[in-house]
């Protein structure tokens, strides 16, 4: 199966940006290599659409990776990948309460923090601090890479190591 | 207060009205809430321990609000909390007294403007007490028992507080048709 | 309402019975609230709710500076001051290139291990309320003054200093800092038998903890618990030594581990850490210049651009933050990490099987601290 995947090292840490069609298989891939401690879920507003990063942590080697994936604002929904860490149950939570983004399969997926009649998310960036609409929060000349629309990147530079790619 | 006898009456008899023999009891035996929300509450039971010692002056903390007489409103409150609050002291017997402290429960402290928080607890209910800091050390929270136990003697007995709050402000309002949440 | 009760009466289980607890009770050391579902002593069901101390941290801190972004770190982990500002602190100075001196490498490390015997004595004395002992916490609450007595001299405040800062820290240490840790140290070691008299050797501590609240070593670290917790279920994982920060490879020390797992392991975990901190701190004294430059050069206006992820280790785990910096000098997004809400998570792993007072023992070995869960 062909991933779609970019492969970086940032720091002491290997980063996958992975389309979001793909974060599912890539993250039961990870798992079979034997990264079994999740440390978290942290969620951006990209400005072209939403970012969901997992962090995971090998504890055998201490090796540390990263998935990213980003999802469009329409869609804004990816796997739950609850039932192979049940570490992230509350990050994904988390990451639904305050920035929107849902989480396919995901056994509980309720507001976390914020009251359930609520119906915005704040974290997002067209609500300013107090939680007001901002209808023009980006500037006219803002980048707009959107991952997601871009060709898969070439077979050599995408295998990470653990045969992801084959 | 009329409760020291003058000279020309015998010694050991001392006039006084009732609210003065009344307020003596209830200022002298303060139970507040144990009811700690955010770092502040920290301070709080600090004030208890035996530095500070706040023991001294009758002071214990009670667990359930139906006993207690104030409430000591320590650290941040935020909208989903605030209905928890106002049911807390809704259940507290009369009289009951709150203190504020720390900025947060002032105005809503470091956190003012953001999207959650209270901008002060004298939204939800009436304050007696107000106490500066971030966070108050013990001796201020201990310096603010005393000024309420000032306030306790000097009260009539038949004084009757305010319930309702004088604010336009609707922390448990619905939020707006635009997705907004109500601030202010 | 299911949404606010999250626990539905199930059909036909008329001996069900649903207790809420919180978010105002005095074992739940903050505004936690669970509903619990009990048949006859035993648990049955536990949904945690929390956010009842959510204090929007993440937004707040895109509208400020980095340099004010740290007083806020503070607030989240409130029992442990400085121990929360080093994430923030360290991921920055990697972004921006930011060199820190030796000496003010040491002097951070001397703040986070009192810090974290500060944050241990107060869950010695509240652990121990919630089981009922009121005498731990007259004691564990003194000694906890010594240490913000110490702080307040060198940083200016006692609980939350906003002490360190990019390249170092804000002030040089007070001239009895030296001493006052020496002797502090020296009554500490002198207070450590009793309370471990009090508490490891009491016999109702032994009886409400043992082989109560059982967490397996594979379930904590697909839970993904870390501190305390993570050791007590026998995963030598602590971030000083997996990813070394600051002075902490200059000094020699343990990672205390227990293989049972249960809430007495919890307790006894934390009683050996506030040992290794003892050892630390006293290498420290040692090593430490007593003059030196105590901060590095950093801009006065940080630009910074990138993302980086750090992590500490404080007095309940794996403190992290992701800090995205899109090249202005405020962060575009920072994402706090806090160790005690990954460590509640296992609240219905360890509440369902166990009996109603257990619960409380359980809670209390997890040391929740909702500044830090609910952000
Ligand atoms: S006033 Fe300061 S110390 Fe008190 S709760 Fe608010 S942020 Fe915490």
């Amino acid at each position: 199966m062909d991933l779609r995947i970019k492969r970086e090292r940032l720091f002491d840490e290997d980063v996958y940006t992975v389309h979001p069609d793909d974060y599912r298989a890539l993250c039961e891939q990870l798992k079979k290599d034997g990264f079994d401690y999740p440390r978290a879920i942290s969620s951006l507003d990209m400005g072209y659409g939403l970012r969901v990063v997992l962090q995971l942590t090998r504890m055998s080697d201490l090796a540390k990776v990263e998935v990213r994936t980003d999802v469009s604002y329409d869609v804004a929904a990816v796997d739950s990948v609850t039932d192979l860490w049940p570490g992230v149950e509350w990050h994904e939570r988390e990451a639904y309460d305050l920035m929107g983004i849902s989480f396919r399969g995901h056994p509980d997926l309720r507001r976390l923090l914020l009251e359930e009649e609520w119906d915005l998310h704040p974290l997002q960036k067209r609500y300013d601090t107090g939680g007001y609409l901002i209808p023009d929060w980006r500037p006219a000349d803002w980048p707009d890479p959107a991952p997601w629309q871009e060709p898969a990147p070439s077979q050599e530079d995408a295998a990470p190591e653990g045969g992801e790619g084959e | 207060m009329g409760l020291l006898g003058s000279d020309e009456r015998p010694r050991d008899i001392i006039l006084g009205t009732l609210d003065d023999l009344i307020n003596l009891a209830r200022s002298r035996s303060m139970w507040p809430l144990t009811f700690g929300i955010a770092c502040c509450a920290i301070e709080m039971m600090a004030t208890w321990d035996p530095k500070v010692d706040a023991d001294r002056f009758g002071m214990f903390f009670r667990n359930t609000p139906r006993q207690a007489d104030v409430m000591i409103v320590s650290g941040t409150v935020n909208k989903k909390l605030a209905k928890r609050l106002r049911r807390l002291y809704d259940q507290m017997a009369e009289p009951k007294w709150v203190i504020s402290m720390g900025a947060c429960a002032n105005q809503g402290g470091p956190f003012r403007h953001g999207y959650s928080v209270v901008e002060g607890v004298d939204k939800i209910v009436p304050v007696d007490v107000y106490i500066p800091g971030c966070p108050p050390r013990p001796e201020a929270l201990l310096q603010a028992l005393l000024l309420l136990r000032d306030k306790i003697s000097d009260r009539e007995l038949r004084y009757k507080r305010p319930q309702e709050i004088a604010t336009d402000y609707d922390v448990f309002a619905e939020p707006g048709e635009d997705g907004r949440i109500p601030v202010l | 309402m299911s949404s606010t009760i999250g626990l539905e009466p199930v059909l036909g289980r008329s001996d069900e019975m649903i207790v809420n607890m919180g978010p105002q009770h005095p074992a739940t050391h903050g505004v936690l609230r669970v509903v619990i579902g009990l048949e006859g002593e035993r648990i049955t069901r536990a949904v945690p709710h929390i956010g009842y101390l959510h204090r929007n941290h993440e937004k707040i801190e895109e509208s400020r500076t980095y340099f004010q972004v740290v007083p806020f770190t503070d607030r989240m982990d409130y029992v442990s001051g400085t121990q929360n500002e080093l994430p923030v602190v360290l991921a920055v100075e990697d972004l921006a290139g930011i060199e820190v001196p030796e000496r003010a490498k040491m002097i951070r490390t001397m703040f986070f291990e009192l810090f974290r015997i500060a944050s241990h004595l107060v869950w010695m004395g509240t652990a121990m309320l919630d089981l009922g002992a009121i005498t731990p916490f007259l004691y564990t609450f003194w000694d906890r003054e010594i240490i913000l007595g110490i702080v307040e001299r060198t940083a200016g405040a006692r609980m939350l200093p906003n002490y360190y800062t990019f390249g170092g820290v804000r002030r040089d240490l007070h001239p009895h800092f030296f001493k006052d840790v020496a002797e502090f140290l020296d009554h500490l070691e002198k207070r450590m038998p009793d309370y471990e008299h009090l508490v490891l050797e009491n016999p109702i501590v032994h009886a409400r903890t043992v082989g109560v609240g059982v967490l397996s070593k594979e379930r904590a670290v697909a839970r993904g618990v870390s501190g305390p917790v993570l050791r007590a279920s026998g995963v030598a994982y602590d971030v000083r030594k997996a990813f070394p920060y600051d002075a902490y490879p200059e000094v020699e020390f343990e990672i205390p581990t227990s293989d049972a797992g249960d809430t007495y392991a919890r307790f006894w975990v934390r009683f050996q850490e506030i040992y290794q901190s003892v050892k630390i701190l006293r290498q420290l004294l040692e090593k430490t210049p007593k003059t030196g430059p105590f901060k590095g050069r950093a801009p006065a206006r940080l630009k910074i651009s990138g993302e980086r992820y750090r992590a500490v280790e404080n007095s309940r785990g794996e403190l992290g933050v992701y800090v995205v910096g899109d090249g202005g000098d405020k962060p575009y997004r920072i994402k706090h990490r806090g160790a005690a809400f990954s460590n509640l998570q296992v609240i219905p792993d360890l509440f369902i099987g166990a009996k109603f007072s257990d619960a409380i023992a359980i809670l209390s070995s997890l040391d929740p601290v909702f500044g830090e869960i609910d952000r």
